[in-house]
């Protein structure tokens, strides 16, 4: 079986989908070798992102889009017209010819869904685009990232995630073959030349183990200005870190691009004595970072690659979120690691938008003090931290959380993390919950006898979000929620008459508007409770097509009446259980 | 629009011969000179034009080639928003 996976983004992008790629070769394997066939994945990248070949295990062959090419000669007067043109058509040609079984589109952008719909293959996992620009997902996870764009952050679920259950990965992480060794173990590779050069610069630190103290890891660049946290900010921490203890050693990574800017910041350190020894620069190659970072203790980061890398480590991952920087759908992604954020309005900002504010207010209000004491407390464990934490208000502090299989952010200082959690967080919570099992069931996924064993997991997700809220105010949330679902679930089915009756006149203008009048009164209704507010995004859809035929409106009501009866059914049945599960609690609390 | 002049094309030829009236065998004037540029600029502008438009009207019919042009206008599309294949 031959797969492609194209991902078309940068290098942090494309460590991102380690699980996922994992999850693919572990289902491929499994695939083929029912049919007694070889296996090949090829990854189809950018022009200066094929080193990640040396880290991302199981890759057979790596292929290059010339973007770079692509873009100059396409605004160069002095390059052939069709030289572009031809580079691009090359590239297809080859790949067509490659006679892929999969493909696996990990971009989700229309140039990677035009090329993607371009390249013959049985079946297409991901956005893939016809000639008439008609558009396939292939999987319920993608159609859902493409509607995720509209989500609230805490509504979104991470990208690693949905690929990871795109490609089969959240099945695959309830076998229990992986109960004791976890599927995202091992998701990048080391190499022996990498760990080598990680040997000799742990050697050049002098770091001892015995001495107590911790092996950070500091990575102060990105890609964007608008992400990084500034030197300035770095520098501070670093001395409040090296300070605090005398074993402590900072590696200050780069690249070998980035060598000069880090040399000059590990050399500023020159004038304070010795704890200049305590300080290193670290320009490494990919290899040599997933090797280090296996021995780092901490690694704190913006938004980059070493994040990514970070999180496929056994270091802690600490991420300064400023600028454009996603954490919730595109943060670390591994238990237990954290990231702070500003409670700026303005962010996260676009990508491609310039910052419109006089200061970088989103990494000012970072204050390097406060972040320093709460590096200092992760250190001395996580009981500080917490502690720590709950006293911070000038900015958001998150913890991964992965109990339920798929990373959710939980505050570690919001209101409802140290106050009574509100109706609308937990709404939140038992949806997330709902959509995920919603989800891997529409892809084939998800067998609802392991119903209890999802509650449970629901049920621990809740507790670990929550800490402080009692079980009973958690019974009495979830019963409110209960009463509102179930009315929700009688006006969908009444809907759902309403619709059976004009189908067979949805050609009459005067049935179809008293239809649209329902939806929106609907609308109206269930968006106005936290518990059924999610009906409002896909009820919106249908009320905002007023340029499709009839039929097509007539179809996408039907659907989306179908999906919110089963969205409601599941989070129905995860309450009851949740419920119960609290109940159980009680009871062994009460003897 | 690109610059015709400075513009080359795989399917370029190399531009005929200009007869000039001969009505002064001194040195051209700086008139003359720059209607000659001008007509070796037009003469060579005008074959790059007739070959590629053979090309483009070939294109222009095939699904595939439009599809692989609207590959290329995302890739526009990326540049002017600032994408950046990076090593970060």
């Amino acid at each position: 079986m031959k797969v492609l996976v194209v991902n078309l983004l940068r290098l942090g992008d494309v460590i991102s989908m380690a699980s996922a790629l994992k999850a693919l070769r572990l289902q491929t394997e499994q695939s083929a070798g029912a049919a007694n066939e070889p296996t090949e994945i090829h990854l189809l990248v950018n022009r200066g992102v094929e080193s990640v070949q040396e880290i991302l295990p199981g890759i057979d062959r790596v292929h290059i889009f010339e973007r770079n090419r692509l873009q100059s000669s396409l605004v160069d007067a002095n390059r052939p017209m069709f030289e572009a043109y031809d580079v691009l058509e090359d590239l297809v040609e080859s790949l067509s010819q490659e006679k892929f079984d999969a493909i696996y589109n990990f971009t989700h952008n229309r140039l990677s869904g035009w090329l993607t719909g371009l390249i013959p293959a049985t079946k297409k996992v991901g956005l893939a685009m016809d000639g008439t620009g008609g558009v396939s997902f292939g999987s319920a996870w993608f159609r859902h990232l493409n509607q995720q764009v509209d989500f609230e952050e805490e509504q979104s679920f991470h990208h690693s995630d949905v690929f990871f259950a795109a490609a089969g990965g959240l099945a695959l992480q309830r076998e229990r073959r992986f109960q004791e060794a976890h599927i995202l173990d091992g998701v990048l590779r080391e190499t022996p030349a990498g760990q080598r050069r990680a040997l000799e610069v742990l050697k050049e630190t002098g770091f001892d183990p015995a001495q107590g103290g911790a092996l950070i890891a500091l990575q102060i660049s990105t890609s964007d200005i608008k992400k990084e946290w500034g030197d300035e900010k770095y520098r501070e921490l670093v001395l409040h870190l090296v300070a605090s203890h005398p074993g402590h050693r900072v590696l200050i990574l780069g690249a070998p691009n980035e060598a000069m800017r880090i040399r000059d910041f590990v050399e500023s350190f020159d004038n304070h004595g010795r704890v200049k020894e305590q300080i290193h620069a670290a320009i490494v190659s990919l290899p040599t970072v997933v090797s280090l970072l296996e021995v780092c203790h901490l690694v704190i980061t913006g938004d980059t690659s070493i994040k990514h890398i970070g999180s496929a480590s056994s270091a802690t991952v600490f991420e300064i979120a400023a600028g454009s920087a996603d954490p919730f759908r595109t943060g670390p992604w591994k238990h237990g690691d954290f990231v702070i954020a500003s409670r700026e309005a303005c962010r996260p900002c676009g990508h491609s938008e310039k910052c419109h504010r006089e200061t970088h207010a989103c990494s000012d209000t970072l204050p390097a003090v406060e972040v320093a004491r709460l590096v200092e407390a992760l250190l001395s464990g996580r009981d500080e931290l917490a502690r720590r934490a709950a006293r911070v208000s000038a900015f958001d502090i998150y913890q991964v959380d992965r109990s339920e299989g798929m990373a959710q952010l939980n505050s570690m200082n919001s209101r409802s993390h140290n106050e009574l959690a509100m109706d609308r967080d937990v709404a939140l919570s038992v949806e997330r919950s709902a959509r995920r099992l919603v989800l891997e069931s529409r892809d084939g996924r998800w067998d609802r006898m392991t119903m209890g064993t999802e509650t449970r997991l629901a049920f621990s997700a809740l507790l670990s979000k929550f800490p402080t809220t009692s079980k009973v105010d958690l019974r009495h949330l979830l019963g409110g929620g209960e009463t509102y679902l179930r009315h929700a679930e009688g006006l969908v089915r009444s809907l759902r008459i309403q619709l059976d009756r004009v189908k067979e006149s949805i050609q009459d203008p005067k049935r179809v508007h008293e239809l649209v009048s329902s939806v929106a009164v609907m609308r109206s209704r269930l968006g106005k409770n936290p518990w059924t507010m999610f009906a409002i995004e896909p009820l919106m859809s249908v009320l905002e097509d007023d340029r499709s035929a009839p039929f097509t409106r007539y179809r996408r009501l039907a659907d989306t009446i179908a999906d919110l009866e089963n969205r409601i059914e599941m989070a129905l049945k995860l309450i009851r259980g949740i419920d119960a599960e609290l109940m159980t609690e009680d009871s062994k609390e009460l003897r | 629009m690109k610059n015709m002049n400075s513009m080359r094309s795989r399917f370029a030829q190399p531009a005929p011969v200009v007869a000039v009236p001969v009505a002064n065998m001194g040195q051209p004037t700086s008139c003359e000179n720059s209607q000659l540029e001008l007509l070796s600029r037009l003469t060579e502008a005008s074959v790059i034009i007739r070959s590629e438009a053979e090309r483009i009207k070939a294109i222009g019919v095939s699904d595939r080639s439009v599809r692989l042009l609207r590959i290329l206008g995302e890739a526009i599309e990326e540049q002017r928003l600032g994408f950046q294949a990076d090593t970060k």
